[in-house]
């Protein structure tokens, strides 16, 4: 087992080591045993407490439950293996004791001290989970009087002359302790000024400093910070403090403070005085924070020297340094002139793709200036979102001016702004030639392309805010959209210059569209299965919907590609398509748009089956390979499953929809994958923003497709475990909803309804749907909804539905059979007297019936209490339903209540007031009811 | 169950990533995830989430407490901390386009819901969200939760989200963990993605979270909305493995938890103050020589 890398090497060469430097954390030890923390080791067992029990914990200490010791108890309490000096030392210093306080307290701090023998135990996947678990337990635990001599330990060491080992170790131990809390943790006030003070102190290491920074930024915010930058020198830890400053929320004006420091040190220019390279990541968080509190004049003065990094850095390569700082050295001795990621010698100026073996500092001001470029120009553009408030733009316009005549009295100069943009510009078109080298190393390849996507953004920016530079990019865009599209392997880069296209293509008189239908209808089938490809893609087309303008047709017509990232990505996608469908969907597509919806898992097993029957593009098998599949690739090779399967994987709208009933049936085995799964539970989500779209401008034609639609695809969807029981949620439910909007549907459809109660065989898997379209018909079958509903009608609907309902309760063919859901048989029995209270002839019939039901099943005695408890609702509502009959027009009233029933004054008026009716109704079935056996 | 538009997108394949995340702070033990589709049968009311608790501090909805809560959420549900701005969601708001936050936590292994929890190893926020718009009085002490509890939000999604797309790709990580850990680990081909977090959930300004899982360690960029993505994923990557390296994280000895230290000089070189940085291989060699002197190994 390795050893945890002991601190004091860190700054001290190893053996110069004090020997006493590891048993520091011993004394505080036996202090706080002698202090008497003798609550200490009470029920701090090894199960699971987090922060917030540690800290409500207080007076019932007790109440953590302590587990038997395991692994990590033993390894803990064991002695350490023998394998190194210090540890001997510490187990000899420290022998076991009876259990008390100071031994519980030792385990604890031996375990931070010594994670590692923890960490080794756990093996394998509890690796890192073991010994981190522990270790931030024991964090959380410590108690606030533990904290305090812990930092007044830490308080000792910083106020040494000689910042050792001892310190850092505290230190991290310290952070560990703020930051494995959400809750605030009091440190002592002196031990936070002294944190500040080391920090601020010019000959403090940077290891120091780095952790007094992140533990006053893991405490931030904090109201009583004294840091202050005013009088920082070096660049780095000016850095430092600013990061502690920025993590502040700004409530005093922090961020102010630190941005005129750094201006102020940036404005210095010293030969010999820091350099700027550590401050500009400063200025970019500063100007990202709080755009408005650099002037106008700092602003020109930084674009001014961007402009001197970006365009002039020195082209020759620096030389090696040991020390490792990067300061100017004399020309003389430099090895030889930069070359680009090919090898060649740099044909043009130096760029973050021109490599070397060392670099200048202004060849690393290059690579921060270019990496904070876009969002400086952003910034530093009036027009842009940050533009300033009203009052203080009279004074900028007064500066600008003073700058911009200036700038003509020197020569025909051009003001900071635009000379930044001029030479981003030729920055850009520099990297664009670059990235046509071929790079020697996988890294330089890697930093092409992102380079390649940040040239095209710059030139967007820049384009927006100066459209003079749109013809001369259009050239270069198009040429390197040309270059992109025989590429694969830079298919990412498409997705700007797509954007750049649509931002600009009607200002420049360019056609977006051949761009858009390339990336639309070719990217997502072939790189569906790149998870970054695909988020970034259906991002793209759900930032620029405002965007695509008469474009947005390409976009409708290509949502089977487009639901080819979401069936491969459902996870991160799924949020993503619900905000797009609304605009995928008009009402050419609904209905191909839906049966896609539905088909959505069934189209993930087929693009996993694409996957495996297409030539190997990576080492790695993109799919499950766990799952074998040999039937399913023979049988795909069938004519019959190849027509269907193009056009389950078709890239357009056809217009056309098919029965995959077959390919459901072939792509079977698939069916429990995990993906097919993901796919499946992410389908009732997009449902649901399908039909909230689609209502929105649904008329009676397409309403009536929709539902039809509904009941066909009830009963053929693909057999994913369950999948169908959730979509039939959402699919009765928005039945109901669409017939709630189209009341007439029900006399519409009636040919269709009638076909779909008469088919219940699979009564089993489509309870839900047979109840709403039960119910439907008990709503809406009526003449007071359509004018063309008959009696013979409502004669031939109450026949379908006796059968039906006779055939659920009274003949159960087997008793292994599941029952019919007793929500099932309520809806049959209140539809069918709804029917029979319109076509009063039928009461009689249906009266016969429910006193039938009322009486107890004299199937097989139901077994258990939720059989026995279904039954008793069923009676219930047959005694209820009864007595309704008994009154033909009360029971007309109460079953089918006229439109007017929603109106406000029926509720009002306190003699024909619909509470009034009902309280004589519920008084009815409640006698009745009442006299109910059992 | 409330299904508008905008509490759907959190049914189905998302419900198990708020389950997953469920119920309040670090410390609380997290129930298994949820069979496939069990949240869609449950009907009755859903414990709170941590979701919608980091977005009731964040926008100060007020929760309907659930029954089986724990002593932290009625301890949270009372603080209203940040009304989402205005601006918040605007395209273009803002103009930046930096990391708002780096952080490591663990990954465990899907079949192993029950053991231990999502745990955030190291975190760190580049600056502060700023809320000029929200009249209210801030304690730092909430801010500070809220910052916390919106990084283990984040935590809690990459998670699921990993498991998730391991899942689907069929590999379990036991095959992934068996490695010897003297092998440079195949960064390329470890599982990593994308996903986007909207205005006000958790944090006031859209998001993009960008991840990767190594073994057992899951690593995360949070992104303002509009960054380059191709460049934050390569940083992740470079920064992943630098940690790997220079923490030895591989080797079962070393704990990163109290190496705070060498995280910071790695993302103070190569993330400064989250700025994402163009940085080719030679440069890359230049920063790590500068970091091995500072810390040798």
């Amino acid at each position: 087992m390795a050893l945890r890398p002991e601190a004091g090497r860190l700054l001290t060469p190893p053996g110069t080591r004090n020997p006493s430097g590891r048993t520091w954390g011993l004394e505080v030890l036996k202090s706080r045993g002698a202090g008497g923390c003798g609550v200490a080791g009470k029920g701090r067992g090894s199960g699971v407490s987090g922060p917030q029990v540690s800290r409500f914990r207080g007076p019932q200490p007790t109440k953590a439950t302590r587990n038997p010791p395991g692994p990590v108890a033993r390894a803990l309490t064991a002695p350490p293996p023998r394998t190194c000096s210090t540890k001997a030392h510490w187990s000899a210093a420290c022998p076991p004791r009876p259990r008390d306080a100071t031994r519980d307290a030792t385990r604890k701090w031996r375990a931070a001290g010594w994670a590692p023998g923890v960490a080794g135990v756990g093996g394998g996947g509890d690796m890192f989970t073991a010994g981190a678990e522990s270790l931030l337990h024991q964090a959380r635990d410590i108690r606030d009087e533990e904290l305090k001599k812990f930092c007044s330990r830490v308080v000792n060491l910083l106020q040494k002359e000689e910042l050792g080992p001892d310190a850092v170790d505290a230190l991290q131990r310290l952070f560990l302790i703020v930051s494995a809390t959400k809750y605030k943790r009091k440190l002592e006030d002196t031990c936070v000024h002294l944190l500040q003070t080391t920090l601020c102190s010019p000959k403090c290491p940077e290891q120091l400093q780095l952790l007094c920074a992140s533990i006053l930024r893991e405490m931030s915010p904090r109201d009583d910070l004294s840091l202050s930058c005013d009088h920082v020198q070096s660049a780095r830890q000016l850095s430092l403090v600013a990061s502690v400053l920025l993590a502040q929320g700004d409530p005093k004006g922090e961020v102010r403070s630190v941005g005129q420091r750094v201006f102020k040190i940036l404005e210095s220019r010293q030969p010999e005085g820091p350099s700027p390279r550590h401050l500009l990541p400063v200025v970019s968080k500063i100007t990202h924070l709080a755009p408005h509190t650099l002037h106008e004049d700092q602003t020109n003065q930084l674009s001014k020297r961007l402009v001197d990094w970006l365009r002039y850095a020195s082209v020759q390569q620096g030389v090696a340094h040991t020390s490792g700082g990067f300061f100017s050295t004399p020309r003389a001795r430099q090895p030889g002139p930069v070359t680009e990621v090919d090898g060649a010698v740099a044909t043009d100026f130096f760029t973050v793709l021109s490599t070397g073996q060392h670099f200048t500092e202004d060849q690393w001001l290059n690579v921060q200036a270019f990496s904070m470029l876009r969002a400086w120009l952003l910034h530093s553009d009036p027009e842009g979102p940050s533009a300033p408030d009203a009052d203080d733009r009279s004074e900028l316009e007064g500066s600008t001016l003073s700058v911009l005549s200036a700038g003509s009295t020197a020569g025909r100069l051009l003001p900071p702004r635009e000379r930044l943009r001029e030479k981003a510009f030729e920055y850009c078109q520099r990297l664009a030639e670059q990235s046509t080298r071929r790079a020697l190393r996988k890294g330089d390849s890697d930093l092409q392309k992102a380079c390649l996507v940040e040239a095209v953004l710059v030139l967007d920016v820049l384009c927006r805010q100066d459209p003079s530079f749109l013809y001369r990019t259009l050239s270069c865009l198009k040429a390197l959209h040309a270059r992109l599209c025989g590429d694969p392997a830079r298919v990412r880069t498409l997705l700007p210059v797509a954007q750049f296209f649509l931002n600009h293509g009607e200002a420049a008189a360019v056609d977006s569209e051949a761009i858009l239908r390339h990336l639309l209808t070719r990217t997502p089938s072939e790189f569906f299965h790149s998870p970054m490809l695909a988020f970034e893609l259906t991002c793209f087309c759900r930032d620029n919907l405002p965007l695509f303008g008469r474009n947005l047709d390409i976009l409708k017509r290509s949502f089977p590609n487009l639901f080819k990232l979401l069936a491969w990505n459902s996870p991160p996608l799924t949020a993503e398509f619900v905000a797009l469908l609304p605009s995928l969907v008009d009402a050419d597509t609904a209905v191909e748009v839906l049966h896609a919806l539905l088909d959505l898992p069934c189209l993930t097993a087929a693009l996993d089956l694409q996957l495996r029957l297409s030539p190997a593009t990576s080492e790695r098998p993109l799919w499950d390979p766990s799952l074998k599949i040999p039937s399913c690739l023979e049988a795909s090779r069938d004519p019959q499953f190849q027509g269907l399967l193009q056009h389950l994987l078709r890239a357009t709208a056809s217009g056309t929809t098919e029965r995959l009933g077959p390919l459901h049936r072939l792509l079977q085995p698939l069916a429990s994958c995990a993906r097919v799964v993901q796919c499946a539970q992410a389908v009732p989500t997009l449902l649901e923003a399908f039909f909230s779209a689609v209502t929105r401008f649904a008329d009676g034609a397409l309403t009536k497709q929709l539902a039809l639609l509904l009941l066909e695809r009830s009963d053929s969807l693909f057999q994913v475990p369950q999948y169908e029981a959730h979509v039939h949620r959402v699919l009765s439910s928005r039945f109901l909803a669409l017939c709630a909007l189209h009341p007439s549907l029900v006399v519409e459809l009636a040919k269709e309804l009638l076909e779909f109660v008469g088919s219940v065989s699979g009564i089993q898997g489509r309870g839900a749907m047979l109840a709403s379209v039960v119910w439907a018909i008990g709503e809406y079958l009526s003449v007071s909804w359509d004018r063309r509903c008959t009696v013979e009608q409502i004669n031939r609907f109450f026949e379908a539905l006796e059968a039906v309902l006779f055939e659920v309760t009274q003949s159960r063919p087997s008793a292994a059979l599941p029952r019919c859901p007793p929500q099932v048989v309520t809806v049959l029995m209140t539809t069918l007297t709804k029917l029979a209270s319109r076509s009063q002839d039928l009461i009689p019939r249906v009266s016969l019936f429910l006193s039938k039901m009322r009486t107890p099943a004299q199937s097989p005695a139901p077994s258990s209490t939720s059989c026995e408890e279904d039954a008793g609702a069923v009676r219930t509502r047959a005694a209820e339903l009864l007595t309704l009959l008994k009154m033909p027009s009360v029971a007309q009233f109460v079953l089918t209540p006229s439109t007017e029933v929603s109106e406000p004054r029926y509720h009002r008026d306190a003699n024909t007031a619909l509470p009034l009716a009902l309280r004589t109704v519920s008084r009815l079935v409640e006698k009745e009811t009442g006299l109910l056996p059992g | 169950m409330g299904m508008g538009l905008a509490g759907s997108s959190k049914q189905g394949v998302f419900d198990r990533r708020a389950k997953a995340a469920l119920a309040g702070g670090p410390g609380v033990r997290t129930p298994p995830l949820p069979t496939p589709g069990a949240a869609l049968r449950a009907r009755g009311p859903r414990p709170p989430c941590a979701r919608h608790l980091v977005r009731a501090l964040a926008t100060g909805v007020r929760k309907r407490p659930g029954a089986s809560q724990p002593p932290l959420l009625s301890h949270c549900r009372v603080l209203r901390l940040v009304s989402r701005s205005p601006q918040a969601g605007k395209e273009g708001a803002c103009p930046g386009a930096m990391v708002h936050a780096f952080l490591i936590h663990n990954l465990r292994a899907p079949q192993a819901q029950d053991t231990g929890l999502c745990r955030v190893l190291y975190s760190c926020v580049f600056g502060a969200e700023n809320s000029p718009d929200d009249p209210r009085p801030h304690g730092a002490e909430r801010d500070r939760l809220l910052r916390k509890e919106q990084i283990l939000a984040v935590a809690r999604q990459v998670e699921s989200m990993c498991q998730l797309q391991q899942q689907a790709s069929g590999r379990t990580s036991v095959d992934l963990q068996l490695q010897s850990s003297d092998e440079p680990v195949p960064l390329h081909e470890a599982p990593h993605g994308a996903f986007r977090l909207a205005a006000g959930d958790p944090f006031q300004e859209p998001r993009t979270v960008v991840w990767l899982g190594v073994l057992s360690l899951g690593f995360a960029l949070v992104l303002d909305a509009h960054e380059n993505l191709l460049l934050a994923e390569s940083t992740l990557r470079l920064l992943a493995r630098l940690l790997l390296d220079h923490l030895r994280l591989l080797t079962p000895s070393t704990n990163l938890l109290l190496r705070a230290d060498r995280i910071e000089g790695i993302l103070a070189r190569f993330l400064p103050h989250g700025q994402l940085l163009f940085l080719n291989d030679q440069f890359v060699q230049g920063l790590e020589k500068e970091l091995s002197a500072s810390w040798p190994r």
